[in-house]
């Protein structure tokens, strides 16, 4: 089976079923891009993501490898967030730290399945809480004064699900 | 680790924090919008991505087959209009709601006057919304606010609104501002002010920080119709 050469940012080599790799549109436009032939010894470098991610980034993607290619959202029917499937719930079983830098890779190496999947588990982390138990989660600072705090929320009062 | 934390959840990029909002009820938007400077600059965008799908999941699609909601320049602001029009189940038994939910029809029952309350109501700030009247306007065509104790319905032809204490109106039949059942002077002040015409649009300013009722006419400002206490 063809493979390439992967390079986290801290400089580790992963050797990846070309199929796996090309998961990540990003992977896959800079090997079409640059003509890139299968079998060629380079090293595609990931500047972007460090070796513990890619680790996980990988084994995700060698899981999902054969999903069918994800349809588009329909904008006029809420989306559903209790469709996480137990491998994905199980996989994204980590410190937030890992989570957040899941979702920033799955951005910035284009895999949708991973990128959708992750949102979707911060999404059902922010469900049903108020302002304060968000921020806590999150570990967000409240920058709002007081007196903003109370204009944002006179501003949005009426956002109440009928 | 606390502080790792800190340096992810405000500055996640724009398309991550829209696909995660993606994923979230109004409510939980609401209480986004709380949560930090950064999201709520998200969300003062009124027409991107997110807001766009809360308004075409929410607001019925025949709202948007005619020039209805085209003075209505966000989807933000077009949710938030459906979420004020009116009220199907807070207007008199002879006023049907189409279901783009903006447009009211009054069954022509003889001998009735009905009128609709909007689904919000305001205790505070200051608020803006227009009404206009596509067929004639009839014996009375009281237009204004009233508070939820203001009755709906009431037999003959009568100008309901302005009728107690509990709504303020201008009767546009006869250019007369009605409250407690009484006429409080012409409106506009103006010698001869020109009737109301069918397809003309009113717009009803409500000032609750300073207890004012005024009108517009085709986007001109006609003054302060009532002061309140």
């Amino acid at each position: 089976m063809p493979t390439i050469k992967l390079q986290s940012s801290d400089g580790e080599i992963f050797d990846t079923d070309v199929q796996i790799a090309k998961c990540s549109g990003t992977i896959k436009t800079m090997l079409e891009d640059l003509g890139m032939d299968e079998g060629d010894d380079e090293v595609v470098p990931l500047p972007n993501v460090n070796s513990a991610i890619l680790r996980k980034v990988l084994q995700w993607a060698t899981f999902h490898k054969d999903d069918p290619i994800p349809v588009e959202d329909d904008d006029s029917k809420e989306k559903r967030t209790d469709d996480i499937s137990s491998w994905d719930a199980d996989f994204l079983k980590v410190d937030q730290g890992t989570l957040f830098e899941l979702i920033l890779a799955a951005n910035y190496l284009d895999i949708k399945g991973l990128l959708d999947v992750t949102c979707k588990t911060v999404a059902n982390m922010i469900k049903g809480k108020t302002p304060e138990e968000i921020r806590k989660t999150f570990n967000i600072k409240n920058d709002f004064t007081p007196a903003e705090e109370e204009q944002v929320r006179k501003e949005n009062e009426w956002c109440e699900e009928k | 680790m606390e502080e790792d934390l800190m340096e992810y959840a405000p500055n996640i990029p724009d398309n991550v924090l829209e696909l995660i909002f993606s994923f979230l009820k109004l409510q939980d938007l609401r209480n986004c919008t709380l949560v930090c400077k950064s999201w709520y600059r998200f969300f003062c965008d009124e027409n991107n991505e997110v807001w766009r799908a809360q308004c075409l999941q929410k607001v019925p699609a025949e709202a948007f087959k005619n020039d209805l909601l085209t003075v209505v320049p966000t989807y933000k602001a077009k949710l938030r209009a459906y979420f004020h029009a009116w009220n199907p189940f807070d207007c008199s038994r002879h006023v049907y709601i189409k279901p783009n939910g903006f447009t009211l029809h009054r069954n022509p029952v003889a001998q009735s006057t009905d009128g609709s309350r909007g689904k919000i109501g305001f205790k505070h700030g200051r608020h803006a919304w227009e009404v206009r009247w596509e067929g004639p306007l009839g014996t009375v065509a009281v237009v204004g606010i009233a508070t939820k104790d203001a009755a709906i319905q009431c037999h003959g032809y009568y100008a309901l609104l302005g009728a107690d204490d509990q709504s303020w109106g201008w009767n546009l039949v006869d250019n007369l501002l009605l409250h407690n059942g009484d006429a409080h002077g012409i409106y506009p002040l103006l010698n001869n002010a020109p009737k109301y015409k069918v397809g003309e649009r009113i717009r009803v300013i409500l000032d609750c920080d300073e207890n004012t009722l005024s009108f517009e006419k085709n986007y001109e400002f006609l003054g302060v119709a009532f002061t309140g206490k």
